[in-house]
């Protein structure tokens, strides 16, 4: 009976070190009991008639693209918390009721971050059948809410040498999943029995139009280059967390400020516009580290000048109608 | 099903002494089927149930054998005991993951000191949370000599 309870002890040690519920406990202590800041004037209406690309950063990965007349919207959270454990820092950069009918939705993985059931729950009365596109892996994770599913290859986490993965069109935007270095699950263990190959970065493409979602990812020096011989990309969305210190390109699942900007110019689209920082706590460092970060490499690499920072709720058009 | 058991405590009631005895659960899904699954996946599972599909909102059939780790001093029943019977998963937050529940009833069997099978109806019921890892389950056995287990419900995906 001692071998059994030492087999439960180490399961659960093994099950809390290899995720990151434990370290957001950690990380979370102080902010648990206190309100997310506060957006002040949030957007109401973000459908811009003389907008031809804008984006409304929503906060971490969620963002509202308005390409011509398509609302498309990435990876949504908009819950207080994710997992539980782990409460945002700030609110969403809109109120859920003023998020306008979407025309489609994505979905690059299933963490925590990136994907909430209650966010899903609370949007889907305003959008049945709207298109979800996600990559193969996802579905074990998604209720039997009324969108409309589409799972996408992915090559099992881009293992050969395609960096595009699929592509379908749907309300005319065409969507291709595309390379990107992660892992997938969600609980912890999962990610190496059933999901482990469920993430993928997007290109959304519309009217001339051309995104790149990186979603969460690390680097390649080959794949990203790939993608830029085949697609003119005008705005690429690019991680740039979570770390702590933020030295290098960043390890093997996450690009760190300086390996966004080497995806970027990899990618030689024309905008970077950094994501995936400054909602939920990484350990105990600032939320803000990678982007104090990334100001500093503009600079030493020429980019600041193609580099748009968005405030969480702010909304930017990059080319006007 | 369970790889590793969760952990329950069991009434053990005799006729004027009272205590109670913990032990593990095993819990065997053979069958479940989920109320409203997106459409790449099936309403039935067998035996490996995703956590999405279990806790928004499922049945499923159960066989749990339980066992022990002392002896029931007080009622003299044996330590190893076994439910059966069916349950329903509903959804009450963040679909499932935050919160939910589960009512169930079924068959329960134990021998007592003198090596007889008491048998009878059982009720239970549980909460759960952490995308369904960690819950509470309390379970009621009409005429048994435990009558009442008070379990810690521990999944590992």
């Amino acid at each position: 009976m001692k071998l059994l309870l030492k087999i439960l002890i180490i399961t659960l040690f093994l099950q809390f070190g290899g995720c990151t519920i434990f370290q957001e406990i950690a990380g979370n202590g102080p902010s648990a009991f206190k309100a997310p800041k506060e957006v002040k004037n949030k957007i109401i209406n973000p459908v811009l008639p003389n907008a031809r690309l804008s984006v409304l950063w929503i906060g971490h990965a969620s963002c509202l693209i308005q390409m011509d007349d398509k609302q498309i919207l990435t990876d949504p959270v908009l819950t207080t918390t994710i997992g539980i454990f782990s409460k945002r820092l700030i609110e969403p950069g809109i109120e859920t009721e003023n998020i306008p009918k979407l025309d489609l939705m994505s979905l690059s993985h299933p963490h925590i971050d990136h994907l909430s059931l209650g966010t899903l729950n609370e949007l889907k009365d305003k959008n049945k059948n709207l298109p979800v596109v996600f990559p193969e892996g996802v579905e074990s994770y998604l209720p039997g809410y009324d969108y409309n599913y589409i799972r996408m290859h992915n090559h099992n986490g881009y293992s050969g040498n395609n960096p595009i993965g699929d592509s379908v069109t749907v309300n005319g935007i065409t969507i291709y999943t595309v390379y990107a270095r992660h892992w997938g699950g969600r609980y912890g263990l999962d990610g190496f029995l059933w999901g482990e190959h469920s993430y993928t970065g997007f290109i959304f493409q519309y009217n001339g139009l051309t995104v790149y979602f990186g979603g969460d990812t690390g680097y390649d020096p080959i794949s990203f280059k790939k993608l830029s011989e085949r697609f003119d990309i005008d705005l690429a969305m690019i991680p740039i967390g979570p770390c702590d210190e933020c030295n290098g390109c960043g390890n093997k699942r996450h690009v760190y400020p300086e390996g966004a900007i080497k995806i970027f110019m990899d990618l030689k689209a024309k905008v970077l516009m950094p994501i995936h920082y400054g909602v939920f706590q990484f350990r105990l460092a600032d939320v803000n580290d990678p982007l104090y970060k990334l100001e500093k490499l503009l600079k030493e690499y020429n980019i600041e000048d193609k580099t748009q920072t968005l405030k969480i709720g702010e909304q930017r058009i990059f080319i006007n109608k | 099903m369970q790889l590793l058991p969760s952990p329950v405590f069991f009434e053990d009631n005799g006729s004027n002494k009272y205590g109670t005895e913990f032990g593990f659960e095993w819990q065997v899904t053979p069958l479940s089927y989920t109320f409203k699954p997106n459409k790449y996946l099936n309403h039935l599972s067998v035996l490996m149930i995703k956590p999405v599909k279990k806790f928004t909102g499922s049945a499923e059939l159960f066989f749990t054998p339980q066992y022990a780790l002392g002896s029931f001093d007080f009622s003299k029943a044996q330590r190893y005991l076994y439910n059966t019977g069916a349950r329903v998963y509903f959804p009450l937050a963040q679909g499932g993951e935050y919160l939910s529940f589960s009512l169930g009833a079924g068959y329960y069997s134990q021998k007592n000191e003198y090596n007889s099978k008491v048998d009878g109806i059982m009720y239970e019921a549980g909460i759960y949370s952490v995308f369904g890892m960690f819950g509470l389950k309390f379970a009621y056995k009409q005429n048994a000599v435990s009558k009442y287990n008070l379990g810690f419900y521990l999944k590992y995906y």
